[in-house]
């Protein structure tokens, strides 16, 4: 719809105003471009975007296993909590800068917040699931929809995996995705793959599973614009049980996911 | 007529109070120490500066303890504006243990006041053993603290650091409300960050630490930091001595960075927990006595 409307305009008005002819073939151009763009979020927030999302609970599985999450009320409270409060937060911050920096191609910026993404990490667990999506990320990204950015960041960090939000906003700023649209796409995402390990986990249904996604609409809409306004020195986190349910997990005796 | 000038200045409720009409007094103070190996290998004190209210005193210590600095803050407390700047040096070979005489206060800082500074810097050589066995830092309402502990680990250096905060001390009726709390921790070893945190209050701290998954029951928390090679190896046998300690206290290891957390619902309660983790790991890292310094005892 978006582009058909724009390209239909520019046929009827090339006819006799000259003057508005780039604009309008610039506003189709324009079109066509934020049309690639919204596909390529769509396809890189998918939970087939093969990265391993899916097997990573960010502490969500020693949480039920204590009897902390138990239900939709309480699977909402968690996933606020990361993403309010937690790592998510701390992801959300990092995707916004990191993105900045890639977009104004400013190498060095990016080089310093893909080191502290790596090490802002609560737990070796939640550090693999950032660093194994990031590297999942990259490699697969740098196939399917190449550029130049990306394989010069591959080149720099060729020993070391970098975190997800650095690597996915990364892509974004290279393929000329809207930095508020692929942060809200980024923690929608982070909080769709967690809803889903809750609804596995609890177990809860299907359908509680989307009224859990309903529910983190505002918070999520929030942090992405709180994420956007803030400053790396003022980065931080307010949830130390998180924390502590990460590093539980790491001696959960059965376990269905890594972290 | 200085007052008098000032005191437009000031917000409507400190003006109305002829007692606060005088802004505080700020304090910066700053104390650097820099070890050495001597020829035969001993660890020697080469530099030392000290600026008010930094006061570094070396008692002496127990057989088997390692040389031995302890920070107090003559100022009695600090409060908003106060600045403090630590460092810290191990050079390449020298074991040493730095410490402070007892909890660091921060009271209720003035509305308009910058937050209260603490920078502590502490470098560790080559093969030395360093270890950073602050005690807890008490929060005031309405205090407002600012504090960035960074560490550089070279080569074969081993670090253990722990940092703690009270959030009042409610045996004596003191609650912590209100106020602004930027806690830092970053780790580099050989100039590479390898551990990045921070713990960050602000506003209405009581609802902020309420909230879920937030800090739960606990008025008091710790960080351990343990950096050196062995740390993955020291993971196991550590989580075996802080099982008793329950579901409060956990650990991890991030590549060479070993790192503990403790919530626990009083002050007494968060001690007892870093004193079995900080003495476990000072024991089977560094073969040193698990007991900690005396002035944790005082």
């Amino acid at each position: 719809m978006t582009t058909a409307r724009p390209h239909m305009v520019s046929c009827s008005l090339t006819m006799g105003i000259d003057p508005l002819v780039p604009h309008v073939a610039d506003a189709a151009v324009d079109a066509a471009a934020a049309a690639d763009a919204t596909y390529r979020l769509l396809v890189w927030t998918s939970p087939s975007y093969p990265i391993g999302a899916f097997s990573y609970s960010h502490g969500l599985e020693w949480a039920v296993e204590q009897g902390r999450v138990v239900d939709v009320a309480t699977l909402v409270d968690y996933i606020a909590a990361v993403i309010e409060r937690g790592g998510g937060w701390v992801d959300g911050v990092l995707f916004a800068h990191a993105y900045r920096a890639a977009a104004g191609d400013d190498e060095a910026a990016l080089d310093d917040v893909a080191e502290l993404a790596n090490a802002f990490r609560a737990s070796s667990e939640t550090a693999l699931e950032a660093r194994q999506q990031g590297a999942a990320f990259l490699l697969v990204t740098r196939k399917a929809w190449p550029h130049p950015q990306l394989d010069a960041f591959a080149q720099r960090h060729a020993d070391v995996a970098i975190a997800h939000c650095v690597t996915m906003a990364l892509a974004c700023a290279a393929h000329r995705v809207a930095l508020h649209a692929a942060l809200h796409a980024y923690l929608h995402s982070v909080a769709a793959n967690l809803v889903s390990a809750g609804v596995r986990l609890v177990p809860l249904g299907q359908t509680d599973g989307q009224h859990a996604l309903a529910q983190l609409r505002g918070v999520v809409a929030r942090a992405t614009d709180a994420a956007l306004t803030t400053a790396l020195d003022d980065l931080g986190t307010g949830s130390p049980q998180l924390e502590l349910c990460s590093m539980h997990h790491e001696t959960q005796y059965t376990r269905l996911f890594r972290s | 007529m200085i007052l008098t000038m000032s005191l437009p200045m000031l917000p409507p409720e400190l003006s109305s109070s002829p007692l606060r009409a005088v802004p505080h007094q700020r304090v910066d103070g700053a104390a650097r120490l820099v070890y050495r190996g001597d020829a035969d290998g001993r660890t020697r004190l080469a530099d030392l500066y000290q600026r008010a209210p930094c006061r570094v005193l070396f008692p002496d210590v127990d057989a088997g303890q390692p040389p031995q600095a302890v920070m107090l803050t003559t100022s009695g407390g600090l409060t908003g504006g106060d600045r403090l700047s630590l460092q810290i040096e191990a050079g390449a070979g020298c074991t040493l243990t730095a410490t402070t005489q007892a909890a660091e206060k921060l009271y209720r800082a003035l509305p308009g006041d910058a937050p209260t500074r603490i920078d502590i810097g502490l470098r560790v050589g080559d093969g030395a053993w360093a270890e950073w066995l602050a005690q807890e830092t008490i929060l005031f309402d309405r205090s407002q603290l600012r504090r960035s502990l960074s560490a550089d680990v070279a080569g074969s250096g081993r670090l253990l650091a722990v940092e703690s905060l009270v959030f009042g001390r409610t045996a004596m009726g003191e609650r912590y409300d209100s106020g602004t709390l930027h806690d830092a921790w970053r780790i580099r070893c050989d100039g590479r960050l390898m551990w990045a945190d921070t713990l960050r209050l602000g506003g209405d701290v009581a609802a902020a630490r309420a909230q879920p998954f937030g800090f739960g029951t606990a008025h008091a928390c710790a960080t351990l930091v343990y950096v050196g090679a062995d740390a993955s190896a020291l993971l196991a046998p550590l989580r075996e001595r802080l099982a008793v300690l329950g579901g409060g206290v956990a650990a991890t290891c991030i590549e060479r960075v070993l790192i503990v957390r403790v919530l626990a619902d009083d002050a007494p309660a968060m001690r007892a927990a870093v004193r079995i983790a900080a003495g476990a790991l000072r024991a089977m890292a560094g073969g040193l006595p698990v007991r900690l310094p005396k002035v944790w005892d005082c």
